[in-house]
This record gives structure tokens, C-alpha cells and sequence, in this order.
């Protein structure tokens, strides 16, 4: 597999908050996804693969460069899409205007090609209808959506969507999956999400990320593995639990050491991610 | 899994459509999305529709000399430094900064995109000065009024070129302000206190007349001072001090580019070339008031 992005004892601290730990990580052609509570560092670790900002210590290469170097940066800049946590978009100019601005800075100067560019990707994130609309008239969603297009003008080789499914209905979030797992057959593609639906659904790998260090990593399905045998079902809450929630079949769903003789539910990538994550994630839903 | 040469290859192909890209082209192309962005901006089109009317509304004899020299291009001008300066501001104030710092293009690239975006102000306020110019000569002539007669008035090109100087020094200073400040307050100001000052503060608006749009302040107001040129018989103005004016102007704006290009590159070429412009500007302001 060629490596495309390899982090490696990475640290950056706001003040004196440490919001990466000497984090590693390495990724080839696949969809990555980091799950986290607010606060874990996903979003600082996503500015740094998306060059926005440059880590304290430790080594850090993406696409095979170095963007600690500028020229080096430069090369990855013309190679990356990336969607922030909170994009911001230019309210009075329309979805077109907009992506066809950042098509602009991506050093798409032909204009002809650069508005089929534009509209392939518009059309790729199902806003073909509403090109010549103002962004201020756009649904959340629909911000999202043109948010996404942006990232994925030139067909980038690296991929950084921050929360990418936030504000999409559930239509959306299949679409979206659909799109995204085309692009992760051949490039690689790193997203953060607090929804562990989509990861279980889209991704390769997982990361679990929690207070700037990593807590898991592997597939969804060894993540899911991680709670085999900490998953019970009851009548009621039970005290060894550290997590349990009524379901809609009436029925308590324990998360915790399993007291002998309890019955052992199949644990999914959420019933994991909370036992690794705890009260953390309960109390500020996972972002 | 294929190297990283045959990832390029197919992501060329896979969208369907070949990525054509060239770094050296990105600042005229965004100067020409800023500029036509600027020229629909609502600010734009009230100054220039008000400076329109200004042109063909005004009267009396000199009044057309006046709005050839720079009167009319004036209001333009604050138009323009609205409007320049929420567009400079733009990103900060939207929050796409962020996303902007992940692109190949950099910031600087963006300032000169906004600074060359204002060029196109300045052609659409000359193409509006040729037009009110050959109205006025279809009317008989710039003229001015000398004792009790009417003479013709021969514009010297320094006063045909301050309205498109005035214009285009506001802009890049708007820009230069909004890269500094992302505040829609600052735009605003700048357009709207050289009025305040004039209605309020001015009283003859002779600080309009002097440090805005230059022109010769007689007992009674702003209007054009003519005097017979030497050994000729046509009428013209004193434009020495308007030629002092021009270098105001011209260091204002080589300010103003140079802080909006330098901003954090102190290096001994901004300082000195900072340095300069503001040596300019003071040197063609003092003198200009002589």
C-alpha cells in the first residue's frame, strides 16, 4: 500500500492545553475516519493533514512531501481537498460563484474547463438544481453540500472533510456515503464524524481519538470487537454498568463488565467507542 | 496499488474533465471576479448613478470644468471604497479563511487580486468621464467664467487624471484597510466620513477640495480659480498645486499597497518602500495646500 499520510509523534498544545499528544498515524488509498468527543483533537489534527496548521513536534508527511517546507506545502495544497468543521461561505455569492472562487485559488485558470468543473461537482453533491442560488438561501444541508463540492474540485488525491455529514438528512448521508466510497477506492480520504453509522458504513480504518491521543486503532469491525462480551441486555439498569439506555424494545442496554450469566448482546461500533470513550462521550456527544 | 504517478494519472481521468492549472494566472483571475463583483455592488451603482447625475444635473459655466477635473469621479470613488473594502474583508468576516489556508493560492495572492480588482473601478470611472467630457463638448466646450466673459478652458491632463487617481487611491486604500480590519465599520467609515467631514466639519468643503478632489478655493466656495495663461488666450487653472496633489494621492495608494502586501514581512523593502510612499504622500499633501 503507498503511504499517504504518515503522522508520526505528533504534538501541538493551545496555551496549555495539549490538544495532540505525540499522535501517530499512518494512511494509504481508503477512507479513514476518527471518531472523539469534543475536544479530543480531531479537528486540530485534521487543520494539520489539511496544512492549515503546522504541528510543534514530531514528522509529518503527506502525499510523500513534507509540508513543513513551502514548496513542498505547495505541491500538497494543489493535491488536497478539504471541507473544515466550519467552512464559512460567502453569503451573497451564489453556490456556482462560490466554488468556481475556490476553483480560482486552486489554481484552476481555464475558465471554460474550470465552470465544467464547477458543475461536475455541483452535480456530484446533488446541487445541480440550485447552482445560480444564493448561498444565504441555501438550507444548512445544502451548505454542506457546496462545502463538500469545493473540497472535491480536481478529484484530490487527499481528502480532509471535518464532520462532513453534520446538518445532512439521512437521504443526504446515504448520498453522501455513495460518493465518498467512490473516491476512497482510489484516493485516500480522512473524515471526522460523530456519527458511527457512517464509519461502520464507510470506513476502513478507524481511529479513536480522546484527549489528543489514540485509543484504538484498526477496522470498525475489530473496534466493535472491543466490546464483545460488554454488552448485556436487562430489565433495567444495571449497577456495573457504565453506560446503559432504554431501547425501544423497552429493554435496558448495558455497556460494562457483564456480570456472570448476563445476556450478551452482539456489540456494534458505538456500544465500543462509548466503553472506550465513557462518560465523556455521554456527557458531550461525540464530535 | 499503483504509485503515486499513477494515482495523478487516473485523477485526471476519473473526473472527466482535464484539470488545467496555472499558478501564474490566478491573480488576474480573481482581480476579474473581484472586479466585476465590485462594478454590480450596490454602492458602486448608487455612486456612480449619483455621479451621473451630478454631471449633467450641475449648473453654471465652470461647473463643467469642475466635474471633468475629478468632481464627479469624487463620489465614485467612495462607492468604490465601500464596496472594495467589504470585499477585502470578506473572508475574515465569513470565516473562510480557514478553508482559503488549505488552498495553493495564498493570501497574498488574494490581497493583489482585491488591489488589481480595483483597476476596474477606474476604467469604468474614466469610460464615465470620456462620456461626460463629450457631452460637454457637444455643448460648446468646457468653459470657465473670467470677469464678465466666457472663455474656453483647456484641461490640463493632470486635472483629466485625478478623477480616475482619486478613484483608485480610495479603492486601495479600502482593500488595504479591509485586509487589516475585517470590519464592516471601517468600509462604511471610509466612505462616508470624507462627506461627514465636508457637511459638518468643512464648512466651504474646502478640505474636500484639498485633500480628496483637488481644487482651487476662491471666498465663496470650491469652484475652479481660472487664470489666463501667459501669452495665450485660453484659460486655464494653476496646476502645479494640483500636480503636488497627484503625488499625494499616488504615495497614499503605494501606502496603502505596500501595507496591504507587506502585512507581516517586515522586511528592509516594505519598510523602505513603506517609507518612501509615506514621504510622498506627506511631501504632495503639505504642498499641495502652498
Amino acid at each position: 500500500m503507498v503511504t499517504m499520510v504518515e503522522v508520526a509523534g505528533v504534538d501541538k498544545s493551545y496555551g496549555r492545553t495539549r490538544a495532540l499528544d505525540a499522535f501517530s498515524f499512518t494512511a494509504g488509498a481508503g477512507i479513514f475516519g476518527f471518531l472523539g468527543p469534543n475536544g479530543a483533537g480531531k479537528t486540530t489534527l485534521l487543520r494539520i493533514l489539511a496544512t492549515v496548521l503546522a504541528p510543534e513536534k514530531g514528522t509529518l508527511r503527506l502525499l510523500g512531501l513534507d509540508p513543513t517546507r513551502p514548496d513542498e506545502r505547495l505541491a500538497v495544497r494543489r493535491r488536497l481537498g478539504y471541507l473544515p468543521q466550519e467552512p464559512g461561505f460567502h453569503r451573497n455569492f451564489t453556490a456556482f460563484e462560490f466554488v468556481d472562487y475556490v476553483a480560482i485559488l486552486k489554481e484552476m485558470t481555464d475558465r471554460r474547463h474550470r465552470h465544467d468543473e464547477v458543475r461536475r461537482v455541483l452535480a456530484l453533491v446533488g446541487l445541480a438544481d440550485v447552482t445560480g442560488r444564493k448561498i444565504k438561501h441555501l438550507s444548512g444541508g445544502m451548505r454542506r453540500r457546496v462545502g463538500l463540492a469545493q473540497a472535491l474540485l480536481g478529484d484530490p488525491d487527499l481528502l480532509v472533510l471535518d464532520e462532513p455529514t453534520a446538518g445532512l438528512d439521512p437521504e443526504q448521508r446515504l448520498r453522501f456515503r455513495e460518493l465518498v466510497s467512490g473516491v476512497g477506492e482510489h484516493r485516500c480520504v480522512v473524515l471526522s464524524t460523530h456519527q458511527t453509522e457512517d464509519v461502520a458504513a464507510l470506513c476502513h480504518q478507524v481511529v479513536v481519538i480522546d484527549g489528543g491521543v489514540s485509543r484504538f486503532g484498526g477496522t470498525p469491525r475489530q473496534l466493535a470487537e472491543q466490546a464483545r462480551g460488554k454488552v448485556w441486555l436487562a430489565e433495567s439498569r444495571h449497577p456495573a454498568a457504565r453506560l446503559s439506555w432504554r431501547t425501544g424494545e423497552g429493554r435496558h442496554r448495558n455497556i460494562g463488565e457483564a456480570p456472570p450469566g448476563a445476556e450478551l448482546a452482539e456489540p456494534t461500533l458505538e456500544d465500543a467507542y462509548l466503553l472506550l470513550v465513557g462518560a465523556r462521550a455521554v456527557a458531550e456527544p461525540a464530535a | 496499488m499503483g504509485t503515486l504517478e499513477d494515482l495523478e494519472a487516473a485523477r485526471t481521468t476519473a473526473a472527466g474533465v482535464p484539470v488545467v492549472r496555472s499558478a501564474g494566472w490566478v491573480v488576474p483571475g480573481l482581480a476579474r471576479v473581484e472586479g466585476h463583483r465590485l462594478l454590480r455592488h450596490p454602492a458602486f451603482l448608487l455612486t456612480t448613478t449619483l455621479s451621473l447625475v451630478m454631471a449633467t444635473s450641475g449648473r453654471g459655466i465652470d461647473f463643467s470644468v469642475l466635474v471633468l477635473s475629478g468632481w464627479a469621479s469624487a463620489a465614485i470613488a467612495l462607492g468604490v471604497a465601500l464596496a472594495a473594502n467589504l470585499a477585502a474583508s470578506r473572508s475574515r468576516r465569513d470565516g473562510t479563511d480557514e478553508l482559503f489556508a488549505s488552498l495553493p493560492a495564498d493570501e497574498r495572492a488574494r490581497t493583489t487580486g482585491h488591489l488589481l480588482s480595483v483597476a476596474w473601478a477606474v476604467v469604468a470611472g474614466a469610460v464615465l468621464l470620456v462620456i461626460v467630457a463629450a457631452a460637454i463638448h457637444a455643448g460648446g466646450g468646457p468653459a470657465v467664467r473670467l470677469g464678465g466673459s466666457v472663455r474656453d478652458h483647456s484641461l490640463a491632463p493632470a486635472e483629466l487624471a485625478q478623477g480616475p487617481l482619486v478613484i483608485a487611491t480610495m479603492g486601495v486604500v479600502a482593500v488595504a484597510l479591509g485586509r487589516l480590519w475585517p470590519s464592516r465599520l471601517i468600509g462604511s467609515a471610509l466612505a462616508v466620513a470624507p462627506l461627514l467631514v465636508v457637511q459638518f466639519l468643512g464648512g466651504d468643503r474646502r478640505w474636500f477640495g484639498a485633500w480628496v478632489n483637488h481644487a482651487d478655493t476662491v471666498p465663496d466656495g470650491y469652484w475652479p480659480h481660472p487664470e489666463i495663461a501667459p501669452a495665450t488666450d485660453l484659460v486655464g487653472f494653476d496646476v502645479v498645486s494640483l500636480n503636488w496633489h497627484l503625488l499625494y494621492l499616488t504615495g497614499l495608494a503605494a501606502l496603502a499597497i505596500t501595507v496591504a502586501l507587506g502585512r507581516g514581512r517586515a522586511s528592509f523593502a516594505v519598510v523602505g518602500t513603506a517609507v518612501a510612499a509615506l514621504a510622498m504622500a506627506i511631501v504632495g499633501g503639505v504642498a499641495q495646500l502652498r
